[in-house]
């Protein structure tokens, strides 16, 4: 795979990750970051074997760079989808760990599998799927939501 | 009430749609922002606004500035203790006790000598 390709692949996979775990705003900024490092630094990134799991940690490095304290990471839900999607959502997913966070919304918002999660985030899939259980069981919990549709 | 996971994927459609196609704020309702009948008023006021500064400063100009005389030729006026000018006010609020513009230098050349 030529350096454009892993580019492009990279950074698709790169901003779904990010944003997942630091919003749109700083996800997408985070991905722009790591994109450039990619490039400044292609020809070590290019013989690496998971070029994307370190790009993700670059990523984080310029995200967490960019966060700053009671910053909104996801916006409030907007009127026309209520009341499909609970109001409460986005503070419910601030509320997780940025681990469950990333698992949750790469699993079911994104379609990854748990696999390519683990891959993605430099972790088993196993990991993942405690995280994925985690997050999920802390929103069914926050959106109150547990016993009605399990 | 949707189970949380079709929440999440819903609702990070919709953040994705959003984030890739900012809605463009329309020109047409940005100009409607200030309504005409207020710009106009807005452009006049502004104008009248230029208009009286523009006036203050020359008038103002026009108090500094003392009659010019070559340095060359003597003066032809007797050389008397300026007082104000009747009919123009006194910026430095001395009540008619000081010259209004500033003293004329004595001509030394034309003092008599000692």
């Amino acid at each position: 795979m030529g350096f454009d390709e892993l580019a492009v692949d990279a950074s698709r996979r790169l901003r779904h990750a990010l944003v997942a775990a630091y919003g749109p705003d700083v996800g997408g900024e985070a991905t722009a970051d790591a994109v450039a490092y990619a490039w400044e630094h292609r020809d070590r990134i290019e013989a690496m074997e998971n070029p994307v799991g370190y790009l993700y940690r670059v990523g984080q490095t310029a995200a967490r760079r960019l966060m700053k304290p009671g910053r909104v990471l996801f916006p409030s839900v907007p009127e026309h989808l209520e009341p499909r999607v609970e109001p409460g959502l986005p503070a419910a997913l601030m509320n997780l760990t940025e681990m469950q966070r990333t698992c949750v919304v790469l699993v079911h918002a994104y379609g990854y599998g748990q696999t390519e999660v683990g891959h993605l985030l430099g972790v088993s899939p196993s990991t993942v799927r405690s995280h994925l259980d985690r997050g999920l069981t802390a929103l069914r919990d926050a959106l109150e939501v547990a016993h009605e549709s399990r | 009430m949707n189970p949380v996971e079709t929440q999440v994927a819903e609702y990070f459609s919709w953040l994705e749609a959003e984030v890739r196609q900012p809605e463009p704020i329309p020109l047409r309702s940005a100009q409607e922002t200030i309504p005409s009948g207020r710009r106009l008023m807005l452009a006049v006021a502004a104008g009248l606004l230029l208009i009286v500064a523009a006036v203050s400063f020359v008038i103002y100009r026009q108090d500094d500035v003392a009659p010019e005389r070559s340095p060359d030729t003597p003066s032809t006026t007797p050389i008397t203790t300026p007082t104000a000018t009747p009919g123009r006010i006194c910026r430095k609020n001395c009540q008619g006790r000081r010259p209004h513009l500033r003293a004329p230098r004595p001509n030394r050349r034309a003092s008599p000598v000692r």
